[in-house]
């Protein structure tokens, strides 16, 4: 349930800080958010330690973020919506374990509508939890809900807040993923393994001030017999742009996280979804 | 007709139009992959086998292909390889990627690849042949110093 906020300029604002997730903001525009948001404690509280805590989660002080939020859930009791918010955050900045365990401790299953589990699982699959993602969308289905097999358009929300953003390929629908724990077992790797490779990545492309759009991860069945994962970034980038932002994150990664050049079975990739065309053809 | 790793990339380009259907982008997902795999064979066939690969095999798998450029023992072939610690781990990332993608494209019919998907992995062949040309002259201008002297 979404509470009533006061007429401020939150929205705007949250807005405004929403779009400087995706991209590494200069001190100058950090340091005017963050002066704007202070002033907005006299009309909105609340609103105001939201926003600080935002800005401090993209400065990678997640610890700090954290502290905010929670002190916003104990004043004002943990909506889901504003739960929402602060999942979205973490998963947009790349904090992906984080984001798990917010997830675990602020929200209960069954006490969320099936909109929200729906909702819940994009976030959780955008973060790399693509197990659970797809435990939840299971869940669902069996309750008899019919999943809305259309563009993520929460995940999407970073370089467009409107549903079907038509950058994204149609591959990116809820009905295509596949990945469940039994999947990621025969890999040999866990959900919480990928997620936080997912949220580096994430911290990769940000760095570049590159937004991800969405991610999808899939597993998929080899012709030797064994299975792969395969995690893709869809990207604000033409494909050449994205090859060469692909061949840079694998550096990163493979410094990062060496352990992810060791699994055999695991690869990341980015997809350039920007509507000016490649020489491909 | 012999035919090389630049023709089929060159194959893959041509059947990424947006007119194309999605079984002939499928196909030029998967060409763009052989492309790279066969750009890099040359080099691969240099390397020892690896520390779980088959020395009996008659050819060079995926999987193996990328267990030699992982394990990367390429002091036989060139001294100065041994410093691209991080362009082999690209290497090996890029490769197994385009795997994935061609596996997609090959297996999983129930699954949908459009062409942005394919144009990625055409521009990805085209990176991982590019490190390829230069692997291959690094070692070439090796033989040539030696030749000369």
């Amino acid at each position: 349930m979404t509470q009533a906020a006061p007429a401020t300029n939150f929205e705007p604002l949250k807005k405004r800080i929403t779009d400087a997730i995706a991209i590494a903001p200069s001190e100058f525009e950090l340091r005017q958010l963050r002066s704007e948001a202070t002033k907005l404690a006299n009309a909105d509280p609340m609103g105001s330690v939201e926003l600080r805590a935002m800005l401090a989660c993209i400065e990678g002080d997640v610890d700090e973020a954290d502290r905010l939020y929670r002190g916003v859930f104990g004043a004002t009791g943990n909506s889901v919506e504003r739960v929402f918010r602060y999942l979205m955050l973490l998963a947009q900045a790349g904090y992906s374990a984080r984001a798990g365990a917010v997830y675990r401790e602020f929200l209960t299953l069954s006490e969320l509508a099936p909109q929200a589990h729906e909702r819940l699982a994009k976030v959780l699959g955008f973060c790399g939890w693509a197990a659970e993602s797809t435990m939840i969308r299971q869940q669902l289905v069996q309750t008899g809900y019919e999943l809305e097999n259309k563009i993520f358009e929460d995940i999407s929300f970073v370089a467009s807040e409107q549903e079907g953003d038509d950058r994204l390929p149609s591959s990116i629908t809820l009905g295509a993923l596949l990945t469940d724990a039994r999947a990621l077992s025969a890999i040999g790797v866990e959900d919480a393994w990928v997620a936080d490779r997912v949220g580096d990545a994430i911290q990769f492309f940000r760095s570049r001030s590159t937004g991800v759009m969405a991610v999808r991860s899939t597993a998929i069945p080899h012709d030797d017999g064994h299975v792969g994962l395969l995690v893709n970034f869809y990207v604000d980038q033409t494909s050449e742009d994205a090859a060469e932002a692909e061949w840079d994150l694998h550096g990163f990664m493979a410094e990062r996280s060496p352990d992810l050049v060791d699994v055999e079975d695991v690869a990341f990739a980015a997809i350039g979804v920007q509507v000016k065309e490649s020489h491909a053809n | 007709m012999p035919i090389n790793a630049m023709d089929l990339q060159r194959f893959a380009k041509a059947n990424c139009g947006p007119d194309m259907d999605e079984t002939t982008l499928r196909a030029a997902a998967s060409r763009a992959y052989y492309g790279a795999y066969h750009a890099l064979l040359p080099f691969v066939e240099q390397l020892p086998v690896s520390d779980r690969g088959d020395s009996s095999a008659r050819h060079i798998g995926h999987r193996e292909m990328l267990r030699r450029i992982q394990e990367w023992r390429t002091a036989s072939v060139h001294p100065r390889l041994a410093s691209m610690s991080i362009s082999k781990a690209q290497l090996v990332m890029a490769m197994r990627t385009m795997r994935e993608t061609r596996e997609v494209a090959d297996y999983l019919l129930d699954d949908s690849m459009n062409r942005k998907d394919v144009t990625q992995q055409i521009a990805r062949g085209a990176k991982v042949q590019s490190i390829a040309l230069q692997v291959h002259d690094l070692i070439n201008s090796a033989a040539d110093d030696a030749a000369y002297g």
